[in-house]
């Protein structure tokens, strides 16, 4: 019932958001959970909670394939993370209906 | 002496008045750590709230204007967001010490508008019985959208010179739909758009116009905490970038009342509408600019251009450069 597949992370500013969903769908991600986050980090406390909403972040999860995962990382990195902050890692997870989650 | 006076006794209204009332108690509050929040659904809704007042009666009176009228200072408006922006690469930009592009996105701020600072105005003109034209406060998106494209492009130019990532190929069309599509723009000109073709009279002046200053004080409790936080950090940032915060808006805030003196003379805008064109441009942008500014220009930082125009910029024009610009226009125009 259970298949193994890999889930990526990543957590940026919410100005990217779009950018970055746009890219990794091109990259053959099938979807997304998103969800906004606070937290601390080299940049220093990041809550999120400016008037202007520039200082947002988000935490968007991806389940694919380790192939899919590693190129839409690597494109995330090289197009945004010089200026950008970002925290990206996978994990190893077990779903069921994999269908759902590979081209 | 008598003018010094004036503005003094002007600063001391304005610091009685709950417009900066608010915005100071919220910096206390932030001050003193409070646990109080602002929701951001909240705050998003009071600039719904103003924004959308500022386009309806904008709307209304455009419906009774001649078109030249507006158009000079419209116009005006352009000028002055791209040459605030040149102005600050020209000078704050090619201070030592400056990364270019940190200054360059500062300055865009500074020649985009901020709705608050902007309601803030028309709240003080009105306490002063001073009338001016509905539509001149409509004209923020003039003077906004320029400021952010020049800003972007000319830091892009320069980056790309250094070849430090960063390309020349920006697209403005691109930038302007950006603008456009924030909450505030679309807020305003959807507003403008419902007052000059609908009739939307009645529930402007029932409903938006009567909860404006109830509203606006929401908004500024949640910037004067906002500008709190900010403020904390500028303290690694040069120096130079707090004197802008102070120098910026007046310098900008006298070219808005020179083209607005240009304007009263040539098309006859009032008294009231010169004034509300100095504010426009003294003011900075700290809720629709930011996000765009980190958008268009990425190797700028943001502690830096946040913190100089939420943190410092719209406190300064609120408490300072309001009360001085009325006091200029009653000294112009013997009000």
């Amino acid at each position: 019932m259970f298949t193994k597949i890999k889930k990526l992370t990543i957590i940026t500013e919410a100005t990217i958001l779009d950018n970055v969903l746009e890219l990794a769908r091109k990259l053959g991600a099938t979807g997304y959970t998103l969800d906004r986050v606070v937290g601390k980090g080299e940049s220093g406390v990041k809550f999120g909670d400016d008037i202007s909403g520039m200082l947002n972040n988000v935490r968007i999860d991806i389940i694919t394939d380790e192939e899919t995962v590693i190129k839409i990382a690597a494109e995330v990195e090289k197009q945004y993370f010089q200026y950008y902050a970002g925290i990206v890692y996978i994990q190893d997870v077990d779903v069921i209906r994999i269908e759902k989650f590979v081209k | 002496m008598d003018i010094l006076m004036n503005f003094l006794t002007g600063v001391l209204n304005q610091l009685q008045a709950p417009v900066l009332a608010f915005l100071i108690a919220g910096m206390l509050v932030a001050a003193f750590n409070s646990k109080l929040r602002i929701p951001e659904q909240i705050h998003q809704f009071c600039i719904f709230m103003l924004l959308m007042a500022i386009g309806l009666e904008g709307g209304i009176a455009i419906r009774e204007s001649d078109f030249m009228e507006i158009f000079l200072p419209a116009l005006f408006c352009v000028f002055l967001g791209i040459g605030i922006v040149l102005l600050g690469s020209v000078t704050l930009a090619r201070l030592p010490g400056i990364k270019k592009d940190d200054a360059l996105a500062t300055t865009g701020l500074f020649g985009a508008v901020s709705g608050s600072t902007l309601a803030a105005g028309m709240v003080l003109l009105e306490d002063e019985g001073v009338s001016f034209e509905a539509w001149v406060p409509a004209l923020y998106p003039f003077m906004d959208i320029p400021a952010l494209i020049t800003a972007v492009i000319l830091a892009n130019i320069y980056l790309a010179k250094q070849k430090q990532g960063g390309s020349a190929k920006i697209s403005v069309s691109a930038i302007a739909k950006d603008c456009l599509r924030g909450t505030a723009l679309t807020v305003l000109l959807m507003g403008v758009v419902l007052g000059l073709i609908t009739k939307p009279d009645r529930v402007f002046e029932e409903f938006f116009d009567p909860l404006f200053r109830g509203f606006l004080a929401i908004l500024m409790l949640a910037s004067g905490m906002e500008a709190y936080r900010r403020l904390k950090e500028l303290k690694g940032v040069a120096h130079w970038y707090a004197a802008y915060a102070f120098l910026g808006p007046l310098t900008h805030g006298l070219m808005g009342f020179a083209l607005g003196y240009v304007a009263h003379l040539l098309v006859g805008l009032s008294p009231g509408g010169v004034i509300m064109m100095a504010v426009i441009a003294a003011s900075n942008s700290d809720i629709s600019g930011p996000p765009t500014v980190r958008a268009g220009i990425p190797s700028a930082n943001p502690s830096v251009y946040h913190g100089t125009s939420t943190g410092l910029g719209t406190t300064v024009v609120i408490a300072l450069y309001l009360p001085l610009f009325y006091t200029l226009g009653t000294i112009v125009f013997d009000i």
